[in-house]
């Protein structure tokens, strides 16, 4: 049997194997994401609320495409939502490298310490979002109950006040998500093969350059990844900030995930919800284009 | 191609620094530790203080200076098993999560595999249209999956929150494993097929084996994401069906917040997912290192 | 060989698939509930006071939200409902920011519930969605309600809130509003008289304000709905609405609107920090930790005040109306619509559990638990209840003149801008007449 002949007859079967083995997903995924997906496209031309669901539907068009670009909330809400996707995920990066770093160094104790990190990341949003109330809260709880201990009366107003409220959000977020980034950097780390960091050492270089010119580059492909999900998620964050804040004080928190969230379900215009739901989408998947360059030409990091 | 990612259960510790640097190594090292201990306490605090809290009553959660010491109270925990029936929220919980996980590991560990390793057409189409289907904010499918499942009569069975949790964690599993298969090195399963095996035996018995503690690792992701998901649990369940999550909200009321209450239910959510976690910890670490989970 | 290996793959396909297959089948198996043999929908209640009928082995769910007091009440008065009449009344619950969402699917689906709790805000919604059952023939039926029940027993215009198009559907409780408390040994001390209208209350406040580390006031600021009652209340006590009876107009007055947001922005100044987020229950909770000398919020989060579990000043504290002129005070009313879902099979059992639940009897027990009040006009005169509830009279003040909680489909959207405005006129990133000039151009939306 020549090796060309093989290859062919391993391909041939391969397709045929391929064709098997993704169809059944296919059909599921098709199911579960793409028939509502192209669903909630169509019933984003229709004016309707939730009541309407099985009933008749005034059509109108592409108005509520239409009404994105005229909303002065969208772009708030959008504006909103980019200060909280960059400074939650920059911090997240940055603060996750550092402990990533950290846990990298400990020789004892790594096992215990890496799963008591992971905890706020395995708890539900909607926990989350109530344990930060009550941390939050400026007569009761524990941080401005500390901080009176030093001298700050009066409580601070984390979450009622638009200089704050937006910041404090993002605590949240890298409360819960610097432990997934921790996760996930540290495994690249230590996927790094240890004849890199022999031959850097018989170089006689630092810890800092170790760090810069292994781990960083060793671990471009994790770090573009955990880029990538945070972005995605925190773009379409809505549950906690609907516990937290609602949008306020003034608009100040109003992201484009919660106004999506409440225009359907709470004003009652699920037409324009789903036209929201679109423009999130088509945002996201633009922004992931870019990173995926980035992740394509890993070159750049090295 | 390192020589570790050919076996599994051996993962690279991170060995000894050089012995010149002793002394700079052990202050570095010390400075880890001093790291890792503030960032635990950041972690844990919110956490201890819900701990606290779930045997606190009312009126000494809500004191104007903190009360460390105070009479505490197993009544939260009687309302959350007793009131509310909470074991009921974690078995729904616990079958959706681990029907989810397997129909998604059942489902995408194959697709991954044809994206990874077989000649199929339009290869980067389908991974980016993976992608793309983690994207989708889930207001957008909520309403129609609620429409379609009614449609199929779905609604408020299990299967309707199995399916409607396999819409994010199908995406995870292919796009996690794709680059797990992706990472091994392609002789094993050529040999595999020279010694006659065929393209699906050297999937099944070489290629899958191998990516064990990978498939691992994805299956706790799957199963932490469904545990804490709330929209899709929400409006496709049924009474009977309602998770973790619509049960700890119950404590949500419309004038006021069972504070107490509240904090009970979120730790006795938390202590199943936090065991497994525990337990799948190694699996965890050692599976996201093999695969060196790449885009 | 290659066709053996191919046969597997599809082998393991078919196994999802019957597995799937059986999951759906099980998943169908539920039952319907329906009337069953020895059902009389007629017979009197077996004891004073108890359900009208009998429904042995009739299945009935309620839909209502998860948590507050309300719940245990409503667990008992099912119980009771249950073994009294024969049939099976299950409360199912769900949080209370997605009950409208799950009613509205529900429903929509024609399954699940017979006896649906529907706030004013998707009432109409409801009603013109053909969700609801009329009530009218049984309400009218004198073998269904007690001796000389009938609609007229009903506070006439609460019950009117339950009619859409003429046609009654819903049946009121719930009845409550937007009260002043005050602490009366605070006030006491510092020599100051119950306030009368809402301009006394701003300059007590301001009196009070920080003395033994008490804030002037609280009252609630996050946008939940209830900056738009308290709003509400202001505008109704200044015999102003947001709009016409149709509820097609604009009707917002500038001065009076003007008026209420002063008194808003003026009051935060003697809030404590925070106040822009908290929700009724918040401000509730820092009034009775004795953290604000007077209170400006909702009758039934104000019960917080006088619950010895959750509250340090217990008995402390007085009631009175808001009012702009010390005759005129006023309230929005608040309240809930107890409704009969049009896919019921079991309409006869729900009105039976409807007209129990709403009656004098067990609205008392509410009233105690959860310091809401009944909507039938015995209720008042019902001594042994009213002297316990220290808030009556003020809530009977200010609902003396009042305007129903806003019950439009277009209500909500109008209600996070005007809230929205309140908090930035109250951050000063808008002057009040900015505020009240948003709040116009919000509610040009309405009738649309």
């Amino acid at each position: 049997m020549s090796t060309t002949y093989a290859r062919k007859t391993w391909d041939r079967e391969g397709r045929r194997l391929g064709r098997g083995l993704m169809a059944l997903p296919a059909l599921i995924l098709a199911l579960v994401v793409f028939a509502p997906l192209v669903y909630s496209i169509v019933l984003a031309l229709y004016n309707w609320q939730i009541t309407q669901i099985n009933q008749g539907k005034p059509f109108v068009g592409l108005q509520n495409f239409a009404k994105l670009f005229t909303d002065p909330k969208v772009l708030s809400a959008v504006g909103n939502t980019l200060l909280y996707v960059v400074g939650s995920v920059g911090v997240e990066l940055v603060l996750g490298f550092i402990i990533a770093a950290a846990l990298f160094e400990l020789t004892k104790g790594r096992k215990l310490a890496n799963s008591l990190i992971l905890l706020p990341m395995i708890i539900a949003p909607v926990i989350t979002a109530l344990i930060w109330r009550y941390m939050f809260d400026p007569q009761f709880g524990l941080i401005s109950q500390v901080l009176s201990f030093f001298g700050v009366k009066g409580g601070v107003d984390f979450l009622g006040s638009s200089q704050l409220a937006l910041s404090s959000l993002m605590i949240v977020d890298i409360w819960q998500w610097t432990p997934f980034v921790i996760l996930i950097l540290h495994a690249g780390m230590l996927g790094i093969s240890e004849e890199q960091f022999e031959a850097a050492r018989i170089d006689g270089a630092g810890r800092v350059r170790i760090l810069r010119s292994i781990v960083i580059p060793g671990i471009a492909p994790q770090i573009l990844l955990v880029l990538l999900f945070r972005t995605m998620d925190t773009y379409r964050i809505f549950d906690t900030v609907y516990v937290l804040t609602r949008g306020g004080p003034g608009g100040a928190t109003e992201t484009i995930g919660l106004y999506t969230y409440q225009t359907g379900f709470s004003f009652f215009n699920m037409g324009y919800a789903m036209a929201l739901s679109v423009f999130i989408l088509v945002t996201i998947a633009i922004i992931s284009t870019f990173y995926l360059r980035l992740l394509r030409r890993r070159s750049v990091f090295a | 191609m390192t020589s570790h990612t050919l076996n599994a259960h051996d993962v690279p510790e991170v060995s000894a620094r050089p012995v010149t640097q002793k002394k700079r190594r052990d202050a570095w090292v010390i400075g880890c530790y001093v790291v890792i201990g503030v960032f635990l306490v950041w972690v844990l605090v919110p956490v201890l203080t819900v701990l606290v809290n779930s045997f606190k009553t009312p009126s000494a959660i809500f004191t104007s200076t903190p009360q460390l010491a105070f009479a505490p109270t197993l009544a939260n925990y009687a309302k959350v098993f007793g009131g509310l029936d909470f074991t009921h929220f974690l078995l729904n919980s616990l079958i959706v999560g681990l029907g989810s996980t397997a129909l998604s590991l059942f489902l995408g560990v194959p697709f991954a595999y044809s994206l990874a390793r077989l000649p199929v057409p339009g290869r980067e189409w389908w991974a980016r249209l993976i992608l793309f289907s983690r994207m989708v904010p889930a207001v957008a499918l909520v309403v129609p999956m609620f429409v379609i499942f009614q449609q199929l009569h779905l609604t408020g069975s299990y299967l309707a929150l199995i399916l409607a949790h396999t819409s994010f964690n199908l995406p995870i599993v292919i796009w996690m494993m794709r680059s797990f298969f992706e990472e091994l090195p392609p002789e094993l399963e050529e040999a595999a097929m020279v010694d006659g095996a065929g393209r699906f035996g050297a999937f099944w018995r070489i290629a899958l084996p191998l990516t064990t503690p990978g498939m691992a690792a994805t299956a706790v992701l799957c199963i932490i994401f469904s545990w804490n998901e709330f929209l899709f649990a929400l409006v496709l369940s049924g009474q009977d069906t309602q998770t973790v999550p619509v049960g700890v909200s119950s404590f949500i009321g419309s004038v006021s917040i069972d504070w107490g209450g509240s904090s009970a239910a979120a730790i006795v959510a938390i202590i199943p997912i936090f065991i497994l976690g525990l337990g799948a910890q190694r699996f965890l670490v050692r599976g996201l290192t093999f695969g060196g989970v790449k885009g | 060989m290659f066709a053996t290996q191919h046969k597997r793959s599809w082998a393991v396909i078919a196994a999802v698939a019957l597995s799937a297959g059986a999951l759906m089948l099980t998943s169908c198996t539920s039952t319907a509930g329906g009337s069953a043999a020895g059902a009389d929908p007629n017979a009197a209640p077996k004891s004073a006071g108890g359900p009208y009928g009998t429904f042995p082995g009739e299945k009935l769910t309620l839909s209502r939200w998860a948590g507050d007091p309300w719940t245990s009440g409503q667990t008992q008065a099912a119980k009771d409902w249950s073994s009294s009449t024969g049939g099976k009344l299950t409360l199912a619950a769900v949080p209370y920011e997605n009950l409208h969402d799950k009613q509205a699917l529900s429903l929509s689906s024609g399954s699940d519930y017979d006896i649906v709790y529907v706030h004013p805000s998707w009432f109409g919604e409801f009603a013109k969605a053909g969700y609801l059952a009329p009530i009218d023939k049984y309400l009218a039926d004198p073998k269904r309600n007690p001796t000389g029940f009938s609609a007229a027993s009903y506070l006439p215009n609460v019950l009117a809130q339950g009619k859409y198009n003429g046609t009654q559907y819903c049946l009121p409780d719930f009845v409550s509003t937007i009260v002043v408390g005050y602490r009366t040994d605070l006030f006491a001390a510092a020599g100051l008289a119950a306030p009368k209208t809402v301009s006394d209350v701003l300059a007590d406040a301001a009196k009070l304000n920080s003395k033994g580390g008490t804030a002037g006031i609280v009252m609630p600021g996050k946008a939940t709905g209830a900056v738009a009652d308290v709003f509400g209340s202001l505008l109704t006590a200044q015999g102003n609405w947001w709009y016409n009876a149709a509820g097609t107009k604009n009707t917002l007055d500038s001065t009076a609107a003007t008026n209420a947001l002063d008194f808003y922005t003026s009051a935060a100044k003697y809030a404590p920090t925070g106040v822009l987020n908290m929700a009724v229950d918040d401000a509730a909770t820092v009034a009775a930790q004795g953290k604000a000398a007077i209170v400006v919020d909702t009758t039934p989060s104000l019960s917080a005040l006088e619950d010895p579990a959750k509250s340090s000043t217990v008995g402390k504290w007085g009631y009175v109306p808001l009012a702009f002129d010390a005759s005129k005070p006023g309230g929005e009313l608040i309240y809930w619509n107890w409704c009969i879902s049009s896919n019921s099979k079991s309409k006869d059992a729900a009105y039976s559990f409807l007209q129990y639940y709403t009656d004098t009897a067990q609205q008392a027990k509410v009233a105690l638990a959860a310091a809401t009040l009944g909507a039938t006009k015995s209720f008042y005169e019902d001594k042994a209840v009213t002297s316990k509830l220290p808030f009556l009279p003020a809530v009977n003040a200010a609902l003396s003149n009042s305007n129903p909680q806003p019950s439009l489909a277009s209500w909500p959207a109008i209600q996070n801008a005007i809230e929205t405005s309140v908090q930035q006129a109250i951050q000063g990133s808008k002057t009040n007449a900015q505020a009240v000039t948003d709040m116009q151009t919000a509610l040009a939306a309405l009738g649309k």
